[in-house]
C-alpha cells in the first residue's frame, strides 16, 4: 500500500465504487455510481462535471462519508472514507447548504474549526484572516439569518477552509455570490493550489473550471466518462482562427480551393486547414491586400468537449460548436464563447 | 493541550447553548419565568399578612378570595409558601411549561439533519452519535437553564420577602428536566426516523398522552387487582398475589391487563417524576432534622402519619391531605386535622406523643403503615417508595426510565448511522 502521508501518494482512490439508493417502501433502487474509478494526486486543482443527477455529489458524498451502503474500495489519505481521522484533512462547502443561523458569521467559522479539532486560540488568530479573504469582515458579526445568499456562501466557503485542509471539496463555490465576491473566491482558489492543496471543484460555470482547474473528470450516469488535463480533453479542432485589419473583404473569392468550412465574422474569419493550406491562405491574404493581425489553432472550449462527450456518450449526435452557443456569442467564430451549461 | 475530540465536544456544546438561547420560544418563557419569579420578590406571604412592594401595601389573607385556588388564607405561612411555589412550578411548569418546552426543541433534531443543513455538519470529524447526543443536551439544557432559575429565583424570592422556602422545594428543578428529558428521547428518535419537524412535534405529544394514559391506566389497574372491593373485578375476590389475579382473567381482558402492564414497564414513568421529587424532598427534610423517626397512629380507621419536618416543623399526613405545623424544636405542636385537634409533644426518650382532641393515641409502627382509599392515585402514592416493592419502587421507576431513554436514544443513532445525506 502506498504511505499516505509521502507527498507523491494519492490523496484520494476510488476503484471500482458503486452506490446504489434504495428509497421508496418497495425500495426500488437507483444506481447512482456504476464502478468508479479515480485516483487523485496531491496538489493538483480538479474538476468535477456531468450533467445533473450524474452522480457527482454522491461520489463527493461517499468520499466524506455521508453516503452510506456504497461498494467497492474507497480510500481518502489512504483510510476509509467517514472515518475521523481522513475528515479533519478535508473541507466541504456543499451546494445550497444551510448553516446554523443562530450563530455570527465568525461563530460559525469558530464552531466548524473547533469541530475540526482546532483550538480556540489557534482559530482566533485566523479567523479575521479568513474573513478578510472572503471579504466579510464587517458583517462577522451579525447572525447567519441576516445574510445574504452571497454572504452566506463567502462564510461557507471560510468554514470550509478554517481549520487549512489538505483536501477540499467545493461544490458550486461561487453560486450566488457577486462579480467581485467570484473574484476573490477564484483568487482563494488559486492560492489553496499555489499552497499544494487539492481541491475538487464541481461549477456549473465552465469558464471557471477551465479557468482553475489542472485535471477534469465528466461523470454521467454514474461512471466516469473521461478524465484528463485540460490539453487532453480541449484538443485542437484542426481549425485556424485568423483575426484581419479590416472587414472590406471576401475570403471566399481570395481563399477558393484553400482548406474547407470557412466561417466569416467580422474581421475573423475561420478555416480548416493544414499547416500548407494555411500557408498559402496567408499568400493569397497579402496578395489580396488584406493585413493579417493574428492566427490562432482553434482549440474546443471545455464547454464543447464536454458537450461532445456527453452527447456521444448518451447516444445523441454531439452538436455543432458553432450551435452551442447563444446570443452574439454565437456569430462569433472561436473560443470567446463562455455561457453556463448544466455540469 | 486538549485532544481534538475534546475540542470538538466543547464546540458542540457551545453550539448547543447558543441554539437554545436564540430560539424564540426559549425568550418567551424566559420572561414568563422572570415574571413568576419577580412575583416571589414582590409579593411577601408573611405569616399574618400578605405584603406588596416590601410592605408598601398589606393585605389580609381572608381578604383575598382569589387566592383561594392556591390555599391563600390557610393558617399556616409555610402551607401557603408551599401551594404558591407548587402552583408555579408543578401547576404552571410542569404542565403548560414542559408542553411549551416540547413544541420548541422538537424540531432540533429534524432541522438538523435537513437537507443543506446535514452537509456541513456531518462531513465534519465528529460521530453521528455526538452530532446527535448534542441535539438531545440542547433541548435539555432549553429546560433546565428555565428550571433552574425559576425554582432558584422562587427560592431565593420566598426567602428574602417571605421570609421562608423549603429546601427541599429545589428538587423540582431536577425534576423537571428529568421528566423533560425522558420525553425528549422519543422526540430525537422520531427526529431521526421522520426527519421531519411537524412529525416531531406530533408524536412526542402523542407519545406523552400514551405514556400518561398507560401509566394513570396500569395504576388504577394495580388498584382495582389488589383492592377489589373497590374494583371492576369483585368476583375474583381477595387474591393473594395480583398475578394470580390476572391469570384468573379471561380473554380480552386478561390480554389487555398483559399489555398494559407491558407497555407500564418499557415506557417510561413520566409521572412518577412528581412522586420522586416529593420523595427527595422527605428525604432532604429527614437529613435536616437529623433522621428523627416519624410517629404513626390509626385515627376514624385511616393511618395517621407525622414526620419531622426541618428543625421545628411538623408534617401530618391523614386520608389523603398533609397539615405542616412548626413551632418550637422540641414542640408541642397544636395542628387541626380536619375538624380535630392533634396535639405532639416530644417525650422524655424523644419520641413523639399524639393527642387527638386530649386523648392519647395508641402509637403504630410507621413503616407498616399503609393508607386506605379509594383514589387509585393515592393509594400508589402511599406506596411509592425507595424500598417498596418492585412494582412500586422508586428505584425501578427511575432505572427503567433512564434505561428506556438511552435504548431510545440508541436506536435514533442506529438509525442515523444508516442515512445517506
Amino acid at each position: 500500500m502506498t504511505d499516505p502521508t509521502s507527498s507523491s501518494a494519492p490523496i484520494l482512490e476510488v476503484r471500482n465504487l458503486h452506490m446504489t439508493f434504495k428509497r421508496g417502501l418497495l425500495k426500488r433502487g437507483f444506481k447512482a455510481l456504476r464502478g468508479v474509478d479515480l485516483q487523485v494526486e496531491r496538489g493538483s486543482v480538479f474538476g468535477l462535471l456531468g450533467p445533473n443527477g450524474a452522480g457527482k455529489t454522491t461520489l463527493v458524498k461517499v468520499l466524506l462519508g455521508l453516503n452510506v451502503g456504497w461498494k467497492g474500495t474507497a480510500k481518502v489519505f489512504g483510510l476509509a472514507p467517514g472515518s475521523t481521522e481522513p475528515r479533519r484533512r478535508i473541507g466541504y462547502l456543499p451546494e445550497a447548504h444551510r448553516l446554523p443561523p443562530y450563530l455570527t458569521g465568525r461563530q460559525v467559522l469558530e464552531l466548524f474549526g473547533m469541530m475540526c479539532g482546532r483550538e480556540k486560540s489557534w482559530l482566533k488568530e485566523r479567523i479575521p484572516i479568513w474573513l478578510e479573504k472572503v471579504d466579510m469582515e464587517r458583517d462577522a458579526d451579525r447572525k447567519l439569518k441576516e445574510y445574504s445568499k452571497g454572504m452566506q456562501q463567502r462564510i461557507g466557503l471560510a468554514q470550509a477552509l478554517i481549520h487549512e485542509p489538505d483536501l477540499i471539496f467545493l461544490d458550486e463555490p461561487t453560486d450566488g455570490v457577486d462579480p467581485v465576491g467570484r473574484a476573490a473566491i477564484r483568487e482563494v482558489i488559486a492560492e489553496l493550489k499555489r499552497r499544494d492543496v487539492t481541491v475538487f471543484l464541481n461549477s456549473h460555470l465552465l469558464m471557471e473550471v477551465e479557468a482553475m482547474c489542472d485535471r477534469v473528470v465528466i461523470l454521467d450516469q454514474g461512471a466516469i466518462l473521461r478524465e484528463g488535463t485540460l490539453e487532453e480533453l480541449t484538443p485542437r479542432t484542426g481549425a485556424v482562427r485568423f483575426e484581419l485589419s479590416t472587414e472590406a473583404y471576401d475570403p471566399e473569392r481570395l481563399l477558393t480551393g484553400v482548406g474547407s468550412n470557412l466561417v466569416k465574422d467580422g474581421r475573423f474569419f475561420e478555416l480548416a486547414a493544414n499547416e500548407q493550406e494555411v500557408g498559402e491562405a496567408i499568400d493569397r491574404l497579402r496578395a489580396g491586400g488584406v493585413s493579417i493581425r493574428s492566427i490562432t489553432p482553434r482549440k474546443l472550449t471545455l464547454e464543447e468537449a464536454f458537450i461532445g462527450i456527453v452527447s456521444k456518450d448518451s447516444g445523441q449526435a454531439p452538436p455543432d460548436p458553432g450551435t452551442t452557443k447563444s446570443g452574439s456569442d454565437a456569430q462569433k467564430p472561436g473560443p470567446g464563447a463562455q455561457k453556463e451549461v448544466q455540469a | 493541550m486538549s485532544s481534538p475530540s475534546s475540542i470538538a465536544r466543547r464546540a458542540l456544546m457551545r453550539d448547543a447553548l447558543a441554539q437554545v438561547l436564540d430560539n424564540k420560544v426559549f425568550r418567551i418563557l424566559m420572561i414568563l419565568t422572570f415574571v413568576m419569579v419577580a412575583v416571589t420578590f414582590l409579593i411577601g406571604f408573611r405569616e399574618d399578612e400578605v405584603t406588596l412592594l416590601w410592605g408598601m401595601k398589606t393585605y389580609d389573607y381572608a381578604d383575598l378570595p382569589g387566592f383561594s385556588m392556591i390555599d391563600i388564607g390557610a393558617e399556616q405561612q409555610r402551607q401557603t409558601i408551599d401551594a404558591v411555589q407548587d402552583f408555579f412550578v408543578s401547576g404552571l411548569a410542569g404542565t403548560f411549561g414542559l408542553l411549551f418546552c416540547i413544541a420548541a426543541t422538537s424540531f432540533f433534531v429534524p432541522r438538523m439533519l435537513e437537507k443543506g443543513a446535514a452537509d456541513p455538519l456531518f462531513s465534519k470529524p465528529v460521530s453521528r452519535f455526538a452530532l446527535l447526543l448534542s441535539r438531545y443536551v440542547a433541548s435539555v439544557l432549553f429546560i433546565a437553564i428555565l428550571a433552574s432559575i425559576l425554582v432558584g429565583g422562587i427560592h431565593v424570592g420566598m426567602l428574602l420577602n417571605s421570609g421562608y422556602s423549603s429546601d427541599g422545594f429545589l428538587w423540582a428543578a431536577p425534576r423537571l428536566v428529568y421528566q423533560f428529558a425522558l420525553i425528549a428521547a422519543v422526540s430525537a428518535l422520531v427526529g431521526v426516523w421522520t426527519r421531519s419537524n411537524t412529525a416531531a412535534l406530533l408524536l412526542t405529544f402523542v407519545f406523552y398522552a400514551v405514556c400518561t394514559g398507560v401509566h394513570q391506566g396500569w395504576i388504577v389497574k394495580e388498584f382495582t387487582i389488589q383492592q377489589p372491593e373497590f374494583g371492576m373485578i369483585t368476583e375474583l375476590g381477595n387474591a393473594s398475589a395480583d398475578e394470580q389475579v390476572v391469570d384468573e382473567l379471561s380473554g380480552f381482558t386478561r390480554y389487555a391487563a398483559m399489555a398494559l402492564d407491558t407497555a407500564h414497564y418499557v415506557l417510561p414513568k413520566t409521572h412518577d417524576a412528581p412522586r420522586i421529587e416529593r420523595l427527595l424532598r422527605d428525604q432532604l427534610d429527614k437529613v435536616f432534622d437529623g433522621g428523627r423517626s416519624v410517629a404513626a397512629a390509626t385515627v376514624n380507621g385511616r393511618p395517621l402519619i407525622v414526620k419531622r419536618v426541618g428543625n421545628s416543623g411538623l408534617k401530618v399526613r391523614h386520608s389523603g391531605n398533609e397539615y405542616v405545623e412548626f413551632g418550637e424544636a422540641d414542640g408541642p405542636w397544636e395542628i387541626n386535622v380536619r375538624r380535630d385537634k392533634l396535639d405532639v409533644r416530644v417525650g422524655e426518650d424523644g419520641s413523639l406523643e399524639l393527642l387527638m382532641d386530649g386523648t392519647a393515641l395508641e402509637l403504630i409502627d410507621p413503616e407498616s403503615v399503609v393508607e386506605q382509599t379509594y383514589n387509585p392515585f393515592e393509594w400508589y402514592d402511599a406506596r411509592f417508595g425507595w424500598s417498596a416493592p418492585w412494582k412500586s419502587n422508586a428505584w425501578f421507576s427511575l432505572l427503567s426510565s433512564l434505561a428506556f431513554v438511552v435504548a431510545t436514544l440508541g436506536v435514533a443513532w442506529l438509525k442515523l448511522r444508516r442515512i445517506s445525506f
